[in-house]
């Protein structure tokens, strides 16, 4: 019984089920229609000129058809009711003489004298003349009616009534007098004066003929009508074109101008507004051409400039490096004053170099000459190599270091100097900013993409600041501007390392609860990712704040159409363009190297903080401003990131000693 | 999506709008304002008709007579109206042809009616009768058909049936429509319709009996009716209208309006009406057919609804009078062989042939036809009569005289327009009916079958077309036509009267006879009949039982004044019961010799 039951109802169930699929399915087809027609009406000016002058038109049309109609309707059955009626008073004229004769009802001849004038007034044989039907009714005598049908059908109680009341009325009727199907009737009665008593006389006109003349005129207001929308919709939709066609032109040329074809221009034809537009909007592509060539080439001599600048410093640098090692390996002949100015000179050499190597890379990522150099690689190997190196940085730090890995090789096709260049960033900083506690790496892949997460517990970001971390040169607290960490380059190489792969690099943090950062890579060179194996957001993370501060950035490889892990949040949609990124860094990186070319030059003994800082706070007039100047317009970071610097740069001077413990910390770069 | 659905739904409402605005197929009632009134004016009321069944009482004679009026009325409800007296298992049950011709007849007033009781409580009623003719739904009464001179039938009270009524019932009803002359004359109207004669030339009257039931708005429609039914059997003189005359889609002739125009609206075969002359025939015909219409002032004539003619009546009567009367008739009697003219009353004129020939007279018939007089004059010749013709304007100044002599003869008489040639006389002499010109004194014997010989007067009417003549002591009616100089006389019709022996006859109107005979009791009477013999009146009666030998009246008074009967009786004329004597003569017209008191004749001049 139970078992039946349990089945009953899951046949009951699976039939809802089905029910539910295909209702799900309708109205899914019936979404979808909706959606392609929503689409068409949004995109194609076209569809939606004609449509409105199709829909006004038709109900312009259709009011004045009705009017006319109307009117024409009227007009027939004016002239009809006339007609009729013309016919009524001298039909009762006529049997009102043809009564004359007669005083009673009683009398003899009455009922001769009726039908004589019915058949008279029907004027005979009713296949000839229309079927009318006349009817004269006495009262105290069988109705006399011709030709000999019987009307009870047609004729109402009301009509009776109000003409027994002595007034003349009609009424339209439908109705079959003769079986030959249902006609329209106009019953016209009028009282006959007699002596008899009450006499009335009815016409039944059948109104055949005028019903096909209201019909055709109303046939022909409509075929008219009709033609008259089509042709207005013909008509719209020509003019549209002739205008729209020149302004899909010039979409079509400003998609081309926009994809790099700075050279496309629109043909001009004639002298109207349209050609006015294309001349306009050539002379447009033309400035703007004239203008993008001439930041190119500025852009190129920055590259250039940054380039060869490192490249230079590095020859000097050799030899400097050379005599401090020297001096550095003498220290501890020198008196502990001049020793620990060793050790000091030995490290921000060391700083100097990673920094020079890192604006040296990214220079090369500027330029485009960075290669990927893509090979099968097992990534589990590369993850522990990784946590081994900086194991020792990791306990030094106090923070736990642990790594889930997948116990089968997860290969994928990347460059892995690049992937392990990656990681190390990532990790080092989650060791650096894990405020002891432990940093998780994970490394997960499914068919078609591999990622690694490697999430902190420390002070997390704040909300923004996803996006901000990989900017050059940024930092979380200003306060500990250039005195902890890296090259502050490292994450912005590590996306670059990460967009060269096709893949995607995220970060997720907020206040309190740590940050996670998560690269997907595609497991095949050149594929597209569409989704990764890891989520974004961590498990343990307060869902209401992640809705709210979760970031994505997604590389230009990797972004548009596909939407990356976590997708489902609100805040993706908002996540910047592809085309957002790119050019504000630039600035960043173009600007904050240029600076310190003078200022660390002048003064190698100045502080750190002081050295970088002070040029850009101070000496607003350097070689810095034409660059910021001319990229001002391209320059949104830069020109922020320098002010906030350079008002750091004043307590930097009795922040002397704490550099050190800062440089001491900061070995992993940034 | 939502926009374009609204866009979408408002034009399929403007469609749907538009498609929905034809000629509705059903509509309330609307009222276009108030239909015409009747006149309010009371409705004349019917006229009498005769009593019914249940006014009749429980008297069995007043039953009997009452159900022998029964028949009164519109002809085609005949048989319902006398089935009414009838008891439901005795009635007539008419066939379909059966148009309901009652049989006249005349029913002694005082023991006509014989009741006999029976011991059921029935009553036989035995109506002794005269048949008098045949009344037609055309209103023309016929000759007799049927011979029985008793007819009897039971009356009584119905068998115990409870949804029969009190009242007497016939229960055994005669087999045919019996009507009493009586309820002919107090039920119906006479009404002389008129055709034209053979050659065109004058009316001939047609004598109708309109029931008084049918309201005078009717009247016109009836004798258009009429009309275009023809003339009665017997007046083979007389012409129907063209063939295929009709009232136009069968229309009754409407009661005229304040105006008092009636239109007659004809539909005639192509054709038949061409001349302006056909149709003011046919127009005279109409208008003097309806001269007894109350309501007739303007007579409009239509022929397929065009209309052809408008005339006042009476302005159209004046202009085509019936009869080529000039004045009032004169009166003339003889005196020792002389005619002289006599007044008191009716005006004197000269007499009509030269003082010459004014000798030797016995009777004379003259005509007037405007202002020529034919002059008939019998003469005495020995013991023999000789005939004397002639005509002239004013006076007949040359005469003819027969070359035959007759051992008797009676007064001539006139046809007038009889035909083209002047009149044609008519004289009985010896037993026989003799027609003669006033050209030609010498009698033709007149031959017609249908009657027997021994014709011992004839009287003319004033048309000229219809004669009536005694023959065996029984009058006799006939039509007459001019053939080749001498007269055709068809088809004679013989007149019940009340009297017998009958020894003079004389036209008295238009379609009224008087006739001289005896009564049932052989006393000398003088009748006066109507032309079909259904209704007959006494005029004079005499104690005397000396036959009345000549008769002379002016049927004129239709017009005039009428003039007084005069008649004959052992040689003496008498006018109103007094011999008509010298002091009548009129002054100037010379004095009979003084042993001649009276008038051995008299006649009028007409």
């Amino acid at each position: 019984m139970a078992r039946t039951l349990t089945s009953s109802s899951a046949l009951l169930a699976r039939a809802a089920a089905t029910g539910r699929r295909l209702r799900r399915a309708g109205s899914a087809r019936v979404a979808r229609a909706a959606t392609g027609l929503h689409r068409t009406w949004r995109r194609s000016l076209q569809v939606r000129v004609v449509t409105i002058t199709l829909v006004a038109s038709s109900l312009l049309v259709g009011g004045f058809a009705y009017l006319v109609a109307d009117n024409i309707t009227e007009i027939v059955l004016d002239n009809a009711t006339s007609d009729v009626r013309t016919r009524l008073e001298d039909g009762r004229e006529y049997a009102s003489e043809q009564l004359s004769n007669h005083n009673t009802v009683a009398e003899q001849g009455l009922r001769a004298t009726l039908e004589n004038t019915v058949n008279y007034l029907a004027g005979g044989d009713p296949a000839q003349l229309g079927g009318v039907v006349v009817t004269l009714r006495v009262t105290g005598v069988a109705p006399a009616t011709s030709p000999q049908v019987d009307v009870g059908g047609i004729l109402t109680p009301g009509l009776e009534e109000a003409v027994r009341g002595g007034a003349i009325a009609h009424q339209f009727r439908t109705g079959d007098l003769f079986d030959k199907g249902r006609t329209k009737y106009l019953v016209y009665g009028s009282p006959v004066p007699t002596r008899l008593g009450q006499v009335e006389l009815y016409y039944f006109v059948p109104l055949t003929r005028w019903d096909q003349i209201a019909d055709a005129s109303r046939a022909t207001v409509l075929a008219t009508g009709f033609a008259l929308v089509v042709l207005l919709g013909l008509l719209s939709g020509l003019v549209t074109r002739l205008v729209v066609n020149p302004v899909r032109v010039a979409a079509r040329t400003a998609q081309r101008l926009s994809a790099g074809l700075l050279d496309q221009r629109m043909v001009v034809n004639g002298e109207d507004d349209l050609a006015m537009l294309a001349s306009s909007f050539n002379q447009m592509a033309t400035n703007l051409q004239r203008q993008i060539v001439r930041l190119e080439e500025m852009s190129r001599l920055q590259r250039r400039f940054t380039s060869d600048v490192s490249h230079e410093l590095r020859t000097p640098l050799t030899t400097v490096r050379m005599a401090a090692d020297l001096i550095y390996a003498e220290r501890d002949e020198f008196d502990p004053a001049v020793t620990r100015t060793a050790e000091l000179l030995h490290a921000e050499l060391d700083r100097f170099e990673d920094l020079l190597t890192d604006l040296l890379e990214i220079s090369r990522f500027d330029a485009g000459f960075a290669m990927l150099d893509a090979e099968p690689t097992d990534l589990v190997p590369v993850v522990h190599r990784v946590a081994d190196r900086l194991e020792s940085l990791a306990s030094r730090c106090g923070t736990p270091l642990r790594v889930t890995v997948p116990e089968t090789p997860v290969i994928a096709e990347v460059d892995p100097r690049r992937v392990e260049r990656i990681l190390r960033n990532l990790v080092g900083n989650a060791v650096e900013h894990g405020a002891g506690k432990p940093v998780v790496v994970v490394l997960a892949a499914d068919e078609t993409a591999v990622a690694i997460t490697v999430r902190d517990h420390g002070v997390g970001l704040k909300p923004g600041e996803e996006k901000l971390v990989f900017n050059r040169f940024w930092r979380a607290d200003p306060s500990r501007a250039r005195q902890t960490g890296g090259t502050g380059l490292g994450l912005s190489i590590s996306l670059e390392d990460a967009r060269l792969h096709g893949g995607w690099l995220e970060a997720w943090g907020a206040p309190g609860e740590g940050a996670q950062f998560r690269l997907t890579l595609p497991a095949r060179a050149g594929d597209r990712l569409t989704s990764s194996p890891l989520r974004l957001v961590p498990a343990d993370a307060p869902l209401a704040v992640t809705d709210v501060l979760s970031w994505t950035v997604p590389t230009p490889a990797g972004g548009g159409t596909a939407e990356p892990p976590g997708a489902d949040r609100p805040g993706t949609a908002d996540a910047p363009t592809p085309l957002d990124r790119p050019t504000v860094p630039t600035g960043g990186t173009l600007d904050g190297p240029t600076v310190p070319t003078g200022g660390t030059l002048d003064g190698p003994t100045a502080p750190a903080g002081g050295t970088l800082g002070g040029p850009i706070g101070g000496a607003p007039g350097g070689p810095t401003v034409p660059i910021g100047g001319a990229l001002g317009a391209l320059d949104g970071l830069a020109g922020t990131v320098a002010p906030d610097e350079a008002v750091d740069a004043v307590p930097g001077g009795p922040a002397g000693p704490r550099t050190l413990a800062d440089a001491e910390r900061s070995e992993v770069s940034r | 999506m939502s926009r374009r659905g609204i866009a979408l739904g408002a034009v399929a409402v403007l469609l749907s709008g538009l498609a929905a605005c034809g000629i509705p197929g059903e509509s309330d009632v609307r009222i276009d304002g108030r239909g015409p009134v009747a006149d309010t004016g009371p409705a004349d009321r019917p006229g009498a008709q005769p009593p019914g069944r249940t006014v009749s009482g429980s008297e069995p004679k007043t039953f009997a007579r009452n159900f022998l009026t029964a028949a009164a009325g519109e002809a085609g409800e005949a048989y319902k109206r006398v089935n009414e007296y009838i008891e439901p298992g005795a009635r007539f049950n008419p066939k379909q042809d059966d148009k309901g011709d009652i049989n006249v007849v005349r029913v002694d007033a005082d023991s006509g009616i014989e009741i006999t009781e029976d011991n059921d409580g029935t009553s036989r009623v035995t109506v002794s009768v005269q048949q008098v003719g045949v009344l037609r739904a055309n209103g023309s009464v016929g000759a007799p058909v049927q011979q029985e001179k008793e007819y009897s039938f039971v009356i009584g009270a119905a068998p115990t049936d409870p949804g029969m009524g009190s009242g007497l019932w016939v229960l055994d009803p005669p087999a045919v429509l019996l009507m009493t002359d009586d309820a002919l004359r107090d039920y119906y109207e006479e009404n002389a319709i008129y055709f034209w004669n053979a050659n065109g030339t004058s009316l001939v009257p047609d004598l109708r009996y309109l029931p008084r039931t049918v309201p005078v708005q009717r009247h016109a429609t009836e004798v258009l009716d009429w009309l275009i039914g023809g003339p009665s059997e017997w007046l083979t003189s007389a012409v129907a209208l063209p063939e295929g005359t009709s009232p136009m889609d069968n229309r009754n002739v409407p009661a005229p309006k304040q105006a008092g125009r009636i239109e007659v609206n004809l539909a005639v075969k192509a054709g038949a009406l061409e001349s302006d002359h056909d149709l003011q025939k046919l127009f005279t015909q109409i208008v003097w057919s309806l001269r007894t219409n109350q309501l007739l002032d303007e007579l409009e004539l239509k022929i397929q609804n065009q209309s052809k003619m408008v005339e006042v009546a009476d302005d159209y009567r004046r202009d085509h009078p019936l009869y080529q009367l000039n004045g009032a008739a004169a009166r003339y009697g003889v005196f020792a062989g002389r005619i002289y003219p006599l007044t008191n009353p009716g005006e004197a004129r000269p007499v009509p042939i030269p003082a010459t020939e004014n000798h030797d007279i016995v009777t004379a018939g003259l005509s007037r036809n405007g202002d020529e007089v034919a002059v008939a004059l019998v003469t005495r010749d020995d013991e023999s009569f000789r005939l004397r013709t002639g005509f002239g304007p004013g006076v007949a100044n040359s005469l003819q005289t027969s070359q035959d002599r007759y051992d008797d003869m009676s007064r001539p008489v006139w046809l007038k327009d009889a035909g083209g040639g002047g009149p044609v006389g008519l004289v009985v002499a010896e037993q026989k009916l003799w027609t003669f010109t006033a050209g030609n004194p010498n009698l033709t014997e007149v031959s017609f079958s249908g009657a027997p010989r021994g014709v011992t007067a004839v009287a003319a009417s004033m048309d000229g077309n219809r004669i009536a003549f005694v023959s065996g002591g029984r009058l006799y009616v006939a039509a007459v036509r001019p053939v080749d100089g001498g007269l055709n006389v068809e088809s004679p019709r013989q007149l019940a009267t009340s009297l017998g022996s009958l020894s003079a006859v004389d036209w008295f109107g238009e379609n009224l006879l008087v006739v001289a005979g005896l009564d049932s009791t052989d006393a000398k009477a003088i009748n006066r009949i109507n032309v079909d013999g259904s209704l007959e009146s006494q005029q004079v009666r005499f104690v005397s039982s000396a036959p009345v030998e000549a008769l002379a009246a002016d049927p004129t008074f239709l017009e005039v004044r009428p003039l007084p009967l005069t008649y004959e009786t052992n040689d003496v004329a008498f006018v109103s019961d007094t011999s008509i004597n010298r002091s009548q003569i009129a002054p100037g017209a010379g004095e009979p010799p003084a042993s001649v008191n009276s008038a051995t004749a008299s006649f009028y001049l007409y």
